[in-house]
């Protein structure tokens, strides 16, 4: 293994449906306890399951500000603030100019805007909230969490739908292989569970229709999937070069080997049925890494649970990786974290490599037949020494991301 | 039933983080709220409460917590 890189984690936070915190969310996804209930009744369209965050409490976290912060930007600072303290930083030490922050956004606050437009409808133009665009516009996430944390350096906000949290990763990477900053706090957040999102996504065909049975509604690769399950959460690393991260005596928790990014540029919606742009996302991975397919010891999917994805990411897994290297889609417990899943899906990623642990695909029941890969519904023990992470959006939009061991 | 003036002090207390001890009815607004933002949130919210629009040139008049409770009493009234 040649690998480049000397990018490394020293911090990860996350708040997701399976827990507050990177240990709670470990103890629930190695162990395959899926996190989905009934949510919004959607009437007609016939899909009401969703993976909420629970028990969040925004105001003892932040502080009276949280009100000013919509739920996506909440779930964001305080994943932040984990990820922060792991990486055994403080704000008032380090030198905010050399401290970036790139994050992976969808649709913004979702929540905000909706609640907003009610006002309108019901009470007029001069009962809407001031705070409206300061809390909703999508870059917003970024510029909230820069003040909170008195971050000067760059500051961005990606979107590439479902694949944004890789994304933000990945371009949190190259900036500090470009030395545009020191620390680079990236990942994603979402919180888009409101009845507007689920039923656009609703009609599209996307969502799962199994109400009756929530917990077994995200069952990625298992041949009686029928649609992904919304989820919300975010999660954030702390990333360094690794001279920088050791002079200062920190812990490395991971390393981001490689990223590769490409675009299907094939269809709005659907993936390219022979996974073509995945596919060369992923070997563009391997080649930023230097690494070849045999040095994968683990896959964590996107695996959304919808019949089209899954099928199209087997092709692309199988062309590139083979079909032996042990796969696993998380999104089976925490439903699909849209923008925040890749970079949830990372820290998961990391966890496992750290855990020699191969988590479970939580309801795969039987795997479709057309699947064709190492996967298994029980967690498996094994070294780790580099993982894969894979990240579609509609729009066509792939990314890849290879992660090592410490 | 409560005042106007201690419900815009109660409002200013729960929802903005307002510390009791700093309102008065002398105080201005835009030295107990965070920014301008939230002096115009702050009007959303009274007038929410009381089932009535408060207008920029409305919330131009006021500045103390005194402006506020007259000014929210003649539109309650009216």
């Amino acid at each position: 293994m040649t690998a480049r890189s000397g990018i490394v984690i020293t911090g990860r936070g996350m708040v997701t449906p399976a827990g507050s915190g990177v240990d709670e969310n470990w103890k629930r996804v190695s162990a395959g306890e899926p996190t989905a209930v009934l949510g919004p009744d959607l009437g007609v369209l016939g899909t009401q399951v969703v993976c909420p965050v629970t028990d969040f409490d925004a105001s003892l976290h932040l502080g009276p500000g949280a009100r000013r912060l919509d739920r996506y930007s909440q779930l964001c600072a305080v994943a932040a603030d984990e990820a922060v303290a792991d990486a055994g930083l403080r704000t008032g030490e380090w030198d905010g100019a050399r401290v970036a922050i790139v994050l992976g956004v969808s649709v913004g606050g979702v929540e905000t805007l909706t609640a907003q437009h009610v006002a309108l409808l019901e009470r007029g133009p001069a009962a809407i909230s001031p705070l409206t665009m300061p809390m909703s516009l999508v870059n917003m996430v970024a510029g909230q969490l820069a003040i909170r944390l008195s971050a000067t350096g760059p500051n961005l906000t990606v979107s590439t739908a479902c694949a944004s949290g890789a994304t933000a990763i990945g371009t949190a990477m190259q900036l500090l292989r470009a030395n545009a900053c020191d620390i680079a706090i990236a990942g994603a957040s979402d919180a888009s569970l409101v009845p507007l999102v689920l039923s656009a996504f609703a009609r599209m065909g996307a969502l799962t229709k199994r109400s009756a049975d929530p917990a077994r509604a995200s069952r990625p690769f298992d041949r009686d999937r029928d649609g992904f399950v919304a989820a919300e959460g975010a999660a954030i690393v702390v990333l360094e070069r690794e001279d920088d991260a050791r002079a200062r005596g920190a812990s490395v928790r991971g390393r981001i080997l490689g990223y590769g990014a490409t675009s299907d540029a094939h269809h709005v919606t659907s993936p390219h049925p022979e996974g073509t742009g995945a596919r060369a996302a992923m070997t563009a991975a391997l080649a930023d890494a230097g690494l070849s397919a045999a040095d994968v010891g683990h896959l964590n999917a996107h695996g959304t649970s919808t019949r089209l994805n899954d099928q199209a990411e087997a092709k692309a897994v199988r062309a590139v990786l083979g079909d032996q290297v042990p796969v696993a889609s998380t999104k089976g417990v925490t439903g699909h974290l849209l923008a925040a899943a890749g970079a949830a899906e990372t820290v998961y990623a990391s966890l496992s490599i750290e855990h020699g642990l191969v988590p479970p695909t939580a309801n795969l029941d039987t795997v479709d037949p057309e699947i064709g890969l190492n996967l298994a519904a029980v967690p498996r023990r094994q070294s780790i020494q580099v993982a894969m992470s894979t990240s579609f959006g509609f729009g066509g939009q792939n990314a890849a991301l290879l992660i090592g061991a410490p | 039933m409560p005042s106007v003036y201690e419900t815009i002090t109660e409002i200013l207390t729960t929802k903005f983080a307002v510390p009791a001890q700093a309102i008065a009815e002398d105080t201005a607004l835009e030295d107990v709220l965070t920014d301008s933002l939230d002096v115009v949130e702050f009007g959303v919210v009274v007038g929410e409460h009381y089932n009535v629009l408060i207008s920029d040139e409305e919330l131009e008049t006021v500045t103390t917590i005194a402006d506020v409770a007259a000014l929210m009493g003649s539109k309650v009234a009216a």
